[in-house]
């Protein structure tokens, strides 16, 4: 199984909720205020803690991939 | 409520958790009740809190660095602690007192700290002055709900000019001063306050920010501190009152001493009362575009009322005694312990982990890391000085607002108080 994540930068509003979820799967860019997906710390982190990630996200931000099939989707597209 | 609000297509009431869920988090709902109403004088023009899409997310954006976990701790286990005995041995002053007074002195301290608002911790009568302020501006905060919205939004106008003149203006100018100098030699970060009014200004040259009209840094500092000021002590008043209750029941199962001993404790009485008696029991939303929600059809500019009061009882999610105060009740349905308090969504409370502190997990134990949050170090502090209800004076609500969770005064007793020096 591969799991795959990102974050709508036009969408985030840098809360931190995931980063505190989820610390190895996503990093706070502090220059622009946002939240990026970190490829390896996604895929090394539980399923359920992603969506519980991508579920809390106060702007609905981040997209969930699971074996190329878009299992949670962001507000943005 | 007359001039304030506008005339809706239609109302929709959701009182459902889940529902009200999924319209906080609704993009095509707005908190912009004002714009077509009261555009002279609004006092919330502008307003994080009540703006809406990208100027929105780009000022919570530079807004939400101050929240960060290292910032937090730096709250939470140096600054606080260090003056929240202070205080309370001058504010706790003899044997009968008023609690929401005392916990409003203690919140605004570090809400000022919080907002760039410089006062001198030490001194009372500051604080004390402050704490007016906050008071009116609690009421505008609470315009729709005011019993004379007109009247709330004429006091509230005078005073935002007082307050920027008094208190706004002399912090702005060091700060100003600060980032100038910043810029010109490079000081480095550590030289630069952490606190709202500073990022405010360090990015007011950024247009996208819609800051260019000084009125709306002067409303949103106000915001932050009076935020920052009048939920905690409301919680904290509601927390105890709550308390004294279940003491006082047939079980009578000592909850305030467990309070002085038990932090974590402490935490979870925050988030019961929180979902308990919300800040806000009822939200409202105002439909952007033709949408649906929650499976209702909701045209352009519908009201939609969040009854968030109702959603914090909903027992599919908090069980079957939802109605009672239980800080030791287990929730596995993953739904937060404060329920909708600090709302969800795009403009969920800023301050969350400042007041309430990280989220408690329902199985696991408490991270090193963990944050518990001010209101729970108050009310720790307050329990171990032998706090009860004062038998001779009862509590008074406020009656300027519908809002059922907000107290006047609430008169207390303590056990071990210091006199005046």
């Amino acid at each position: 199984m591969t799991i795959e994540s990102r974050v709508d930068p036009e969408l985030c509003i840098g809360s931190g909720d995931c980063t505190r979820l989820a610390p190895a799967a996503f990093q706070l860019d502090e220059d622009q205020g946002v939240s990026v997906a970190l490829a390896n710390g996604v895929a090394g982190t539980a399923f359920e803690v992603l969506v519980q990630a991508a579920r809390g996200c106060p702007t609905q931000a981040i997209d969930i991939v699971r074996d190329g099939e878009v299992v949670y989707r962001s507000n943005g597209r | 409520m007359g001039a304030l609000l506008t005339t809706f297509t239609t109302t929709i009431v959701l009182d459902r958790y889940e529902d009200i869920r999924e319209a906080l988090f609704h993009p095509e709902l707005s908190r912009t009740f004002d714009r077509r109403t009261y555009d002279e004088g609004n006092i919330r023009d502008g307003v994080v809190s009540t703006s809406h899409g990208p100027v929105h997310r780009m000022r919570r954006r530079i807004e939400n660095s101050q929240f960060r976990p290292d910032v937090l701790r730096l709250y939470e286990r140096d600054l606080f602690p260090r003056v929240l005995n202070d205080l309370l041995d001058r504010v706790v002053d003899g044997p009968s007192v008023d609690l929401f007074a005392v916990a409003e002195v203690l919140s605004v301290v570090l809400a000022a700290l919080r907002a760039g608002i410089d006062v001198d911790e030490q001194d009372l009568a500051q604080l004390r002055e402050l704490v007016r302020y906050v008071d009116v501006f609690s009421q505008g905060s609470a315009i729709l709900d005011a019993r004379d919205p007109e009247a709330v939004r004429r006091l509230v106008v005078e005073t935002y000019a007082t307050f920027e003149r008094d208190w706004l203006r002399p912090s702005w100018e060091r700060r100003a001063a600060l980032i100038e100098r910043d810029r010109r030699d490079s000081l480095g970060d550590e030289v630069l306050p952490h606190d709202i009014l500073s990022v405010l200004l360090q990015h007011r040259d950024d247009a996208r920010l819609e800051l260019a009209d000084a009125g709306r840094v002067v409303r949103e500092v106000a915001t932050y501190l009076q935020g920052g000021t009048h939920t905690s002590a409301q919680t904290m008043a509601n927390a105890f009152d709550l308390l004294f209750e279940a003491d006082a029941g047939p079980d009578q199962p000592a909850l305030v001493a467990r309070c002085a001993d038990d932090l974590g404790f402490c935490q979870r009485v925050v988030h019961e009362t929180l979902r308990l008696r919300p800040t806000t029991p009822r939200i409202r939303r105002r439909v952007e575009t033709d949408t649906v929600v929650a499976g209702r059809v909701a045209p352009r500019d519908s009201l939609i009322v969040l009854d968030a009061a109702a959603g914090n009882r909903d027992r599919e999610l908090f069980g079957d005694d939802a109605d009672r105060f239980d800080p030791d009740r287990v929730i596995d349905s993953g739904a937060p312990r404060w329920g909708l308090s600090f709302g969800a969504g795009a403009h969920q409370c800023p301050g969350r982990s400042v007041a309430g502190g990280f989220p408690v997990p329902a199985h696991a134990d408490l991270d090193p890391e963990h944050i518990f949050g001010l209101v729970a170090l108050e009310i720790r502090e307050v329990a171990r000085r032998g706090i009860h209800p004062d038998p001779e004076r009862a509590p008074r609500r406020d009656t300027r607002t519908e809002r059922f969770t907000r107290w006047a005064s609430y008169p207390v007793r303590f056990d071990r108080w210091a006199a005046p020096t």
